[in-house]
Order: C-alpha cells, then structure tokens, then sequence
C-alpha cells in the first residue's frame, strides 16, 4: 500500500480535475513600458466604477517601482463589454478603452463561471497610448493538472507609452 | 403541462375502469402525504423550501395472486435552497411526472415490493449573482424549458390497515434515471428527489408514507 500511494498521487495528479476560474470581478493585467525617462502617476481611475479605491493603491505600487516596465492589475466592469481607465501623468493624460466579451455560463461542479472572449469588433482597444497589444486568454484552465495547467491567464495587455 | 395532465388523469380513469371490469377486484386510491410537507416544516434546514408536492396513486390487483399494479402521476413546484458557492441565489423548480410498478406481496409478512419505469418532465429556473465590488454586482438569470429524465424506480413497502377502508403504506424507495439536459445540474429533480452535483445520472432513494382508500 505504501510503495501505491506516490503512485495514485500521480495519477491523480495527471488526470487533474476542474478548473473553476476567478468567480468573481475579473481583473486585467497590464503591463506598461516606460522608456527611460521615469514617470510619475499622480492618478488613475476608472469610468463608472462605484469604488476608486483598487486604482489608488496601483498608483503607489507604480510610483514605487523603479523597473522601466511598470505592472498593473485593474479590474473590469462586469455590467458593460467595455472598461475605459484614464491615468493621469505628471506631463501627460492618456485614456485607454479595453474591449472584450463577458461570457457567463454553468459549468459542472463549479456552478456560474465568468469568462471573457475576445470582442466581436475589430479594434481590441481605443487608446491614446502610441502602442497597444492586447492578448485575451481565457481565464479559465484548460486542463487543471498539478502543479498549474494549461491557460487560465486571462486578458493581457502591453503598452508602450 | 395542462394538456399533459389532463390526459393523465383521463388516462388513470381508463386503466381504472378498464381494470374494474376485466378484474373486478379492489382498486385501491392512494395520495403521498409525507412528501413537500419537511419543506413546510425546516424551510431553511430542508433541501427543498415551500414546495407542493402532489403524488396520487391507483393500484389494482392482477388476475394472478399477491400480483398488482400501481400507476402514479406527480407535480412538484417550488424552490430549492440555494447554493451560494455556485453564484446561484435563487432556484425554482416544477414538473409533471409518471410512474408505473409491478408489484409482488409477500404471502407471510405484510411486506411488498415493486419496480418499474418512471419519466419525469421538468423546468428549471434561478438567479446568479457575480459580485462586482469596483464596477458593481452582475444579475444573470437562467431558464432551463421541458428538461426530461428517464428510469426506474422500485421500493419496499410495509402496509398497515387503519380500518376497512382505509390504509397507510411506509415505503423506501429509490430512483435512477439519466437526464436529456447537461447544462446545469439541478438539486432537486421532480419524483427523483434530491440529486445535489448530478449533471447527467441521477439517483436518489428516500422514505415516504402514502394514504390509500379501499374503492370497491
């Protein structure tokens, strides 16, 4: 039984089991190139958000970075297909409208589950960044195994000033 | 479901008139009354809350002895607690449901047992709720139309007399049945009973007492 059991943990482990997403507001990582010149953020919000607080607190983690590429973690609207943050430099203000699908559905053993798609229009984003890319994953696993599995990142973004 | 019903009623009728005739021995008429009533009773402790279940029964004896037939129809509407964990806020449940059993009693001891084939025709409807603490909470609804599931269900009953007429029958029972619809597991299915995290094949046994009257 002993010598079994790594065995079975194995298996276990391989056959994986589900992968149940975030359930609940997601968020977007978004990954800004700053060049340079250092920068300041004096701040960053969200249009139609009921609470500013998360953006706040992303605005002191990216004045305290001192790498030229600058990390974020905003959350999006649930309610629209569409979230429009302004950050506002010190030399600069720049608006960047994301796109995307919500996408709610009942999934075995999870119940509700929230993902996203990538947007039935054209253009990804409307910014006035001089460059941005925007990769949408899903922010479900696609097979959940140990240690992580396949996908489940969600949407990405790189901007480059 | 009207349609569905009446026709069942009609066609109890029928089998009962029919049955009269060729056999003309009793014909017992019978109505659950332990089942929905707990739901009354624990409405927040109980799987189920606030929910009518209805389930008539006629069984008639064959021409061979301690042989018999029971034929039953059922409706259950009402809501199921709801399971959080899963988004769901809200869950609300109807259907319409036949069975029908052969039935064999034991000569010595007042014990008889029966199986048979059931269907089930159900509807399925319920809020989720994402909660959205920066932008706001989203509300999505859920509508699952004429959800089927197919099987049989057999039990073990004991009957005690009351009086001439009158008697009340203590059973076990137990279902199986696979279900036409996948995309979202229900509770609580209509005449199968409690199927908590069963998307496709549902099982469910339980314990249920049944009022009969003797007709003729």
């Amino acid at each position: 039984m002993k010598k079994l059991l790594p065995l079975l943990l194995i298996i276990f482990a391989l056959y994986g089991c589900t992968d149940c997403g975030p359930q609940q507001e997601l968020s977007v990582r978004i990954s800004i190139n700053t060049g340079k010149d250092s920068i300041h953020l004096n701040q960053l919000y969200a249009l139609g958000a009921v609470d500013q607080q998360v953006f706040q607190k992303q605005v002191a983690y990216f004045n305290k970075d001192q790498y030229f590429s600058k990390q974020f973690e905003l959350p999006i609207s649930l309610l629209a297909d569409s979230t429009t943050y302004v950050f506002g430099f010190n030399n600069r203000t720049d608006t960047l409208t994301l796109f995307y699908q919500r996408d709610f559905y009942y999934k075995d053993k999870c119940g509700f589950v929230i993902d996203t798609k990538q947007p039935a229009r054209l253009e990804n984003s409307i910014s006035t960044f001089s460059q941005v890319h925007v990769n949408y994953e899903s922010y479900l696993k696609e097979k959940f195994t140990f240690p992580s599995g396949i996908g489940g990142n969600g949407i990405y973004l790189d901007i480059t000033l | 479901m009207k349609t569905l019903l009446s026709s069942l009623i009609l066609s109890i009728l029928w089998v009962n008139s029919y049955a009269q005739k060729i056999y003309s021995t009793p014909v017992y008429v019978g109505l659950d009354v332990v089942k929905g009533i707990p739901s009354y009773v624990f409405p927040e402790k109980y799987f189920i809350k606030k929910t009518i279940i209805i389930e008539p029964y006629v069984r008639f004896n064959r021409q061979k002895p301690g042989k018999s037939i029971l034929i039953s129809a059922g409706f259950a509407n009402g809501s199921s607690k709801v399971d959080t964990s899963r988004q769901i806020n809200a869950h609300q449940f109807q259907g319409i449901y036949f069975k029908m059993a052969f039935e064999a009693r034991n000569s010595r001891i007042p014990i008889s047992g029966g199986v048979g084939p059931m269907l089930s025709i159900a509807g399925f409807k319920g809020k989720y709720k994402f909660k959205g603490p920066t932008f706001g909470d989203y509300n999505g609804s859920f509508h699952e139309k004429e959800n089927m599931a197919f099987g049989a269900e057999g039990y073990v009953a004991y009957d005690l007399a009351l009086s001439k007429k009158l008697s009340l029958r203590f059973l076990i029972r137990n279902a199986i049945a696979l279900r036409s619809g996948d995309s979202f597991a229900a509770d609580y299915f209509p005449g199968i009973g409690y199927t908590k995290d069963m998307s496709q094949l549902l099982f469910s046994g339980g314990f249920s007492t049944q009022l009969f009257f003797r007709c003729k």
